[in-house]
């Protein structure tokens, strides 16, 4: 089976804070796996160096057989809740979820971001202005964003903050079929029943100092 | 079981009390006021007075007056009282620092004692610019030499006036509804009397018949109004206290954003603030079927759907398009100069969406889009806005007779060009322009705000150079012919090019 991401050996510092010591992670294409460890252990760094958006300090890291975060063809293949975009001031919500859709090539009309929208209890708000928006309601407005463009990874960080519990179902549900579908997953999670429902196998992270 | 005493009530601290201690926990933690600064000030307030005393002086007083009282000085003192008022309702009028908006703003304090600094600012501010205005206003109706009665009257008189402006700004703040179509009649007000004045001094202005009213009738009613606004100010520090907290809080963030851009020199927060305000005061915004349609680039739908909501304020391009006819007889650098930067600041209308992605691409990587990709389809609104702003410009001058030729169709060519500068301008803010310090006489400063303040202006000048070169070289009866325009085409076409061969090629940047 084709492994999409490949982590060998990766070491990252911040100053003298070693933050991830010779990590090795490998997700084969429909796989899903949960990042999960104490606060500190690096999930949120591991992602990042996945989507290229931090260079680790050392070791070697694949997205796709290709260095992660080069060219337009990357972020086509992978959405992420890695970094909070700012949203456009003057766009509904709407209108960015119609944005994001159309620019990837998909169908707003199609009834997916409807039932997404469902899911995540964003129906009410399709006329509201980002700014508008509370932090939980950003939250699921982000995860829809990322969610309702096509894409073969998806790296999330902890989706199941600040979700109630019926929505945390509901969108564990979503991404269990995701990855049924051919999707790969990476998250990083503090819930352990959202993982399970979500099916990703556990990796757990340990603070180098830790050891 | 044991029974529990209810917590006592805590007395309400004496607001003395509370902000006496509030200072001094101030003062041990970041000392006295320094007498360096106390030094700096004293020389910053001195040389201002050396370099533009003197001609501040000749402008409120100045040496020659015919005697013959005008209209003009009238309607350029509304024109002045009305900009008052916009800068005060721009800062609140009433505002408190942000640590007080935080900590006590909240607390049980009296309101009056918290507000009471900002209204003697507030009042401070009216008496010191309406005695100015009024001593303007007299300096050009009455003959030379003055009697000081005269002078007097106008300074009390406009002092008056300028507390009731004052009062009306603060009368407006915790009535947002009312103070939004105050600050529209503010606005139009202050530009209706400058064009007003512009006619006015065109036509040779309108003379007033002698003053029906001896001086000292007009500074006894001057006075009386002025005790009567002063007492005004006194009943509203008495009702600030039934004032919500959250138009002060909002006035204080405002009042602190605008010293963080003085303090940073950091100009373009005050366009992202402007923006901010905006959309936050648009609450009837509804979700359009133009990106779901799918029938337009969704980029260039994007622009349109801005271009749409912001239509309440394509008031101020459409009337800076009047601008140059009053100088359509003035020095050609100046009508140069106006024309370029009113087609730039057309242009801008849209710019929030890019200075948004420069500022973080993450949106970028999300739609997954090139820097190419982006910046073509951000070219293409600015360029029709900045085309047809230009056509109607240079028309109307065609009209009045000091153009001949197809020149609106110049115009419209050179809005691709002026689309290209105000990308550039769009993208940029003064920090990510120039880290660099620029050593003054009077401390460093940085340069990235003198960049700023250029950027896109050169790469606009450079664009358009057919359209100056042209309104100086050609004014009727000479003809434009095509050549300009093949030259203006091209150079509109090399300019779009250019950025968008320069933007990335890859997605999250521009």
């Amino acid at each position: 089976m084709t492994v999409v991401v490949d982590v060998r050996q990766v070491t990252v510092r911040y100053g003298s804070t070693l933050v991830l010591d010779r990590v090795d992670l490998q997700v084969p294409e429909g796989g899903a796996v949960a990042l999960v460890g104490e606060n500190g252990a690096g999930k949120s760094t591991l992602l990042r160096c996945v989507t290229g958006l931090q260079e680790p300090t050392g070791g070697d890291i694949s997205v796709f057989a290709a260095v992660p975060g080069r060219g337009a063809e990357f972020w086509r293949h992978v959405a992420t809740t890695v970094e909070s975009p700012s949203w456009y001031q003057g766009l509904t919500v709407r209108e960015h979820l119609d944005l994001v859709r159309v620019v990837n090539g998909g169908d707003p009309d199609d009834g997916h971001i409807d039932e997404l929208c469902v899911t995540l209890g964003l129906t009410g708000l399709f006329d509201s202005l980002p700014s508008t928006l509370s932090s939980g309601q950003r939250q699921r407005f982000l995860l829809a964003a990322t969610l309702v463009r096509p894409s073969r990874l998806l790296v999330l960080d902890e989706p199941e903050q600040r979700l109630d519990t019926q929505i945390k179902g509901a969108v564990a549900a979503h991404l269990r079929s995701y990855v049924a579908a051919g999707g790969t997953l990476v998250m990083a999670s503090h819930d352990d029943g959202f993982r399970v429902d979500v099916g990703a196998g556990e990796v757990v992270l340990i603070r180098p100092e830790a050891e | 079981m044991t029974p529990v005493a209810a917590p006592a009530r805590p007395a309400a601290p004496a607001p003395v009390h509370a902000r006496r201690w509030v200072r001094r926990r101030r003062i041990a933690a970041q000392g006295r006021v320094d007498l360096s600064t106390v030094y700096a000030v004293t020389l910053t307030m001195l040389m201002v007075a050396a370099l533009v005393g003197q001609p501040v002086v000749r402008v409120v007083w100045p040496p020659e007056a015919s005697g013959v009282p005008t209209v003009t000085p009238f309607v350029g003192a509304v024109a002045v009282l009305a900009a008052f008022f916009v800068v005060l309702r721009q800062l609140g009028p009433l505002s408190v620092s942000r640590g007080d908006a935080t900590w006590l703003l909240l607390a049980p304090i009296p309101r009056r004692t918290l507000l009471a600094p900002a209204l003697a600012l507030t009042t401070v501010a009216a008496l010191v610019v309406g005695a100015a205005t009024g001593i303007a206003v007299t300096g050009r109706i009455v003959a030379r030499p003055a009697e000081p009665l005269a002078l007097w009257a106008g300074a009390t008189t406009g002092a008056a006036a300028a507390v009731f402006v004052a009062l009306l700004a603060i009368a407006g703040q915790p009535r947002p509804a009312a103070a939004r179509l105050a600050d529209g009649g503010g606005v139009a007000v202050g530009a209706g009397s400058l064009v007003v004045a512009a006619v006015l001094s065109a036509t040779g202005g309108y003379d007033l018949p002698a003053l029906p009213l001896p001086p000292v009738v007009v500074l006894a009613a001057g006075a009386a109004a002025l005790v009567t606004g002063l007492f005004l100010v006194g009943l509203t520090l008495r009702a600030v206290e039934g004032w919500p907290a959250a138009p002060i809080a909002e006035a204080s963030i405002n009042a602190g954003a605008y010293a963080d851009v003085a303090y940073v020199v950091e100009p373009s927060y005050l366009a992202e603030m402007s923006a901010r305000r905006f959309w936050r005061s648009r609450t009837r915004v509804r979700t359009t079927r133009l990106l779901s349609t799918r029938r337009l680039a969704p980029l260039i739908a994007q622009d349109l759907i801005i271009l749409r909501r912001k239509a309440p304020r394509l008031c101020w391009p459409l009337g800076a398009a009047a601008v140059p006819v009053y100088l359509a007889d003035g020095p050609v650098w100046l009508l140069i100069g106006v024309v370029l930067i009113g087609a730039l600041g057309a242009a801008g209308f849209t710019g929030e969406s890019t200075h948004s992605d420069a500022a973080n691409p993450a949106l970028l990587r999300l739609l997954g889009l090139t820097g190419r990709q982006v910046t073509a389809a951000r070219l293409v609104v600015p360029a029709v806005i900045a085309g047809g702003w230009l056509a109607i410009t240079l028309a109307v001058l065609q009209g009045l007779g000091a153009l001949s030729g197809p020149w609106w169709v110049l115009g419209l060519l050179a809005g691709p060009a002026v689309a290209a500068g105000a990308y550039q301008r769009a993208k940029a803010s003064a920090a990510s322009l120039g880290p660099i310090l620029v050593d003054t006489p009077l401390g460093a400063f940085p340069a990235g705000m003198l960049l700023w303040l250029v950027n896109g202006v050169d790469v606009v000048a450079v664009l358009t150079l057919p359209v100056s070169v042209g309104l100086v070289l050609l004014p009727a009866p000479e003809v434009l012919g095509w050549p300009w325009l093949l030259a203006q085409a091209a150079s509109s076409v090399l300019g779009c090019a250019l950025l968008v061969r320069l933007s990335a090629r890859t997605a999250g940047s521009l």
